[in-house]
């Protein structure tokens, strides 16, 4: 057989988990998991609670988004053309920088906008406890990816200030990772932040 | 494109029917809503299509495949075939999303009034984020042309097919990966299009790797006293290469016109040389190629090949090519 399908238990209570299809799993006692073909792992997460008001429009849905504690360090930058550092001001030079990674599979294009927004201008939360009667979005990226993704958004806005960017040396350290859901309503003109 | 190739199998818990695409690692039992751990033999997912061919259809599409191209105009009549079998041909294949830059310019000539040609460096940045997929042959094929998999269109089949025997995979999972990253990250680098690199960086994020094993039908065949090959793709029942015996018409033809209409391209980019000097090394080059490609087939088509093996006419043509975007680069 060349695929082996084993049963998804939690590896705190040993009760199999029920649920649709997703990388990250959740039990009932609310312990999560990620696992690989090496083994299982357990994982820190956390659930923002949605505003009342947001959620009046449309049931919030909630998506898993990494948060990478990281020190980002802008060793030398060399562009053609362009002043302006559109992001982190003129001469950004590096720090501590929270990266927030989609671990969802969204088209490109608002995977890179939430990815930024988020950095730019981290959501202010109040944690609760577990998801009630709401859907979450599957985790479709683990943390090992997340941490190359974050690389790509620091690159990116490097990038994308003005000018254009020919030469880069940078380092993106990462301090730890934790899983955060964060609620979502979806609105003909795509995703909100109910927050 | 991968996206149709689903694996059936059953729940360890209830024993329903479950269906999952290829590469997902989580499945969902539909009947006890258990979550499921699909776990690849080293993180390979193995994938084999069923063989839609016996030998009776295998010998009508080589037959037919006789009388395409430029290949000898009785060899359908003449040609006889000796061998006809099934192989399953392993093929490694790895989807990944590329995530990165790539930064560098591109250089833009003119001509002024005067004749005087001005450079100008345009600089460049490119962003890269989306989804490549490699494929790539997992075992010595010989010299039977087939480096990538034929097509991902067919029913997929989860057991071996008994009677078909199955060339082994000469290269390992972890090897296969490492090739199959570095691949995608130079299709990624390369689809930027920056044709002068000052930095990049392309993170390479593999989805799934797969051993898919696809049937391949052998058909030797004989004409005047030599022995020639083709292969079928036994799932879309079409060629896929093979060589075959070429027609000194064709070959007289091919000679002749080359050298004709080459000379007369050539001849009118020497006479438009005074008023126009790109356009006029465009047409020569192009006179050059039509000539060297009519000899060359004049001088090796004795024998016509098709799919990925190297035939005697077409060897010249990579390096006259080459030379020709140099020229045409050099005038620009």
């Amino acid at each position: 057989m060349p695929v082996k399908v084993t049963l998804v238990k939690c590896p705190s209570c040993g009760k199999p988990i029920q649920g649709t299809a997703d990388r990250v799993f959740i039990c009932d006692c609310g312990v999560a998991h990620t696992r690989d073909d090496a083994g299982t792992k357990t994982l820190r997460y956390e659930v923002a609670a949605p505003n009342p008001q947001a959620v009046a429009q449309a049931e919030p849905v909630y998506v898993p988004i990494w948060k990478i504690n990281t020190n980002v360090a802008i060793l030398r930058e060399r562009s053609e053309g362009g002043f302006f550092n559109k992001l982190f001001g003129d001469n950004w030079k590096g720090g501590a920088v929270t990266i927030y990674v989609p671990a969802v599979e969204w088209d490109p294009q608002s995977w890179k906008h939430w990815s930024q927004t988020l950095t730019a201008k981290p959501p202010q939360y109040a944690p609760q406890q577990g998801f009630g009667a709401r859907k979450r979005m599957a985790a479709g990226r683990d943390v090992e990816q997340a941490k190359q993704l974050a690389d790509f958004i620091v690159l990116t806005y490097e990038a994308e200030k003005p000018g254009v960017l020919q030469d880069i040396a940078y380092e993106v350290k990462v301090i730890d990772s934790s899983l955060l859901y964060l609620p979502f309503v979806q609105l003909p003109s795509g995703f909100t932040l109910a927050l | 494109m991968a996206d149709g190739l689903t694996f059936s199998m059953n729940c360890p818990q209830c024993g329903g029917a479950l269906s999952t695409a290829e590469g997902e690692k989580v499945a969902n039992c539909q009947y006890c809503k258990s979550l499921l751990y699909l776990e690849g033999d080293q993180g390979v997912y193995t994938t084999r299509f069923k063989n839609a061919l016996d030998s009776v259809k295998a010998t009508e599409v080589l037959t037919q495949w006789f009388g395409k191209g430029l290949k000898a105009r009785d060899l359908r009549q003449k040609a006889a075939v000796t061998e006809v079998f099934p192989i399953y041909v392993p093929f490694w294949r790895l989807r990944a999303r590329a995530a990165g830059w790539v930064c560098g310019y591109r250089v833009e000539r003119h001509t002024d009034k005067d004749g005087h040609v001005h450079e100008k460096k345009v600089p460049m940045e490119v962003m890269v984020f989306r989804d490549f997929e490699w494929s790539q042959i997992a075992c010595d094929p010989g010299d039977i042309g087939l480096k990538k998999l034929p097509g991902l269109q067919g029913e997929v089949i989860s057991q071996d097919e008994g009677d078909i025997p199955t060339f082994e995979a000469t290269t390992s999972p972890d090897a296969a990966r490492q090739t199959g990253v570095e691949a995608v990250r130079g299709m990624a680098v390369s689809s930027a299009g920056v044709p002068n690199i000052t930095f990049q960086k392309m993170h390479v994020l593999p989805k799934f790797l797969a051993m898919t094993y696809y049937p391949v039908w052998v058909c030797r065949y004989t004409y005047s006293g030599r022995t020639y090959f083709a292969t079928l793709d036994g799932v879309a029942a079409r060629s896929l290469s093979g060589r075959a015996p070429g027609d000194p018409l064709y070959q007289s033809l091919i000679g002749v016109g080359g050298a004709a209409g080459g000379g007369l391209v050539a001849g009118i980019g020497g006479a438009v040389l005074g008023s126009s000097v790109e356009g006029g090394l465009v047409m020569m080059v192009i006179g050059l190629v039509v000539f060297v490609g009519g000899f060359m087939f004049f001088r090796h088509g004795s024998e016509v090949t098709e799919g990925e093996i190297e035939a005697g006419y077409k060897k010249p043509f990579k390096g006259i090519m080459d030379a020709a975007k140099d020229v045409q680069r050099g005038v620009r």
